[in-house]
């Protein structure tokens, strides 16, 4: 049910001119793509800043709060361009995309990483005042960064084998990768 | 190397890396532009 | 000097045995150079963001300077190790590719800044040092590393 609303979704997006454009340009995909890859250095760097500190690996002589509220910002505007360019990204390919079980597990992974860091940031604020100052934080605030530092390390690696075809719908698989990747017409071909 | 060495250094390394880029990047739009013109007329 | 016969050795050698084969150890070799891009970027920013008085400016940078210099080496180690292994995989290729001697380039200047200049100079108190001096670093520092990266990936599409 699912799979064929997100299909049809994916089948309607890819009607569209703009979708064909970017797709078939010479320069224009690259760019988006560079652009999102090089937006790992202000996005993921901060946030690798951020989670060093709450792991007790960098700025021991700084408040930990201080850190997290100085580079929220920074952050926040990588994040924003990364998620805009890889709204283009998935645009200029939505059929393809959508049945990737890559692209798949790396919007779990990012749902995830989200609940992660909104719960972080919710124990952060309650208990902060108290080992604020600490070179290294209490075990729970570690074990928030370093799950926060595994999800995107999971986000990066899916998102770079999305271009692989391992698992492509044209390939044989069995039906449980099928439905998981959501190859609808393979899917009833075997049914 | 002593303070004033190490600044003139760091100007000095500046301005050419500076130059070298901006040099390298302007070739780099430029091939696109020609190829984006050969390709669109 | 020549180093043709390095990337022949480099093509013929273990490593591209592997990083030809699987495909999957290359995803996940790629995923820690990605990752050590990051950090790097991370690092590069927080220090010259802050030398540029745009970050944390209420903690001194001599502070932040110092505190980033360690987690960089970490970066930059992952990423020279990480990237030996997945030249392996298309080492011929590289040695004829206009991008990967721009990003050498650009790799070996920006290691030279790093360790020759940026470093010695910014271990003197950072008042001492004309406020021009420190921007013109800082800005030559991030355009420095965002070529690395850029023609980086720009390898992949040439």
């Amino acid at each position: 049910m699912l799979n064929e609303l997100l299909l049809n979704l994916a089948r309607w997006l890819d009607s569209q001119s703009w979708s064909t454009s970017i797709h078939e340009s010479i320069y224009l995909y690259s760019w988006i793509e560079t652009t999102h890859v090089l937006t790992l250095m202000v996005f993921l760097g901060m946030l690798f800043v951020i989670d060093l500190r709450m792991l007790g690996a960098i700025f021991p002589n700084v408040p930990a709060s201080t850190i997290a509220q100085r580079l929220d910002k920074p952050m926040m505007i990588g994040f924003v361009v990364m998620l805009i360019t890889g709204f283009l990204l998935y645009y200029a390919i939505p059929v393809r995309t959508t049945q990737s079980l890559w692209f798949r597990i790396k919007v779990v992974l990012l749902i995830a990483a989200g609940i992660n860091a909104f719960l972080f940031r919710a124990k952060m604020q309650a208990s902060s005042n108290s080992w604020d100052l600490d070179p290294i934080p209490p075990k729970r605030i570690r074990i928030g960064a370093a799950l926060s530092l595994v999800l995107w390390a999971g986000v990066v690696i899916t998102g770079r084998t999305i271009a692989y075809d391992w698992f492509d719908c044209h390939k044989q698989l069995p039906y449980f990768m099928y439905w998981a990747a959501g190859c609808v017409d393979e899917m009833a071909a075997l049914q | 190397m002593n303070k004033e060495t190490l600044e003139k250094a760091a100007l000095g390394f500046a301005v050419v890396t500076l130059i070298s880029l901006a040099w390298f990047w302007t070739v780099q739009v430029g091939w696109v532009i020609e190829t984006l013109e050969m390709a669109y007329g | 000097m020549d180093l043709y016969p390095f990337f022949d050795w480099l093509d013929t050698s273990l490593l591209a045995d592997i990083s030809k084969a699987y495909g999957g150890v290359f995803a996940v070799v790629q995923m820690f150079h990605l990752l050590g891009i990051s950090m790097l970027g991370g690092m590069v920013l927080v220090g010259d963001l802050r030398l540029l008085n745009i970050v944390m400016k209420d903690i001194p940078s001599e502070v932040v300077i110092e505190n980033t210099h360690k987690w960089f080496n970490v970066a930059l180690v992952i990423i020279v190790i990480s990237g030996i292994f997945m030249s392996s995989a298309v080492a011929l290729k590289l040695y004829y590719n206009t991008m990967f001697w721009a990003k050498m380039a650009s790799l070996g200047a920006g290691v030279v800044f790093v360790y020759a200049i940026r470093r010695p100079l910014l271990k003197f108190d950072h008042d001492t040092i004309k406020p021009l001096t420190l921007r013109m670093m800082a800005i030559t520092s991030i355009l420095i590393w965002f070529t690395v990266a850029a023609s980086g990936r720009w390898i992949g599409f040439s």
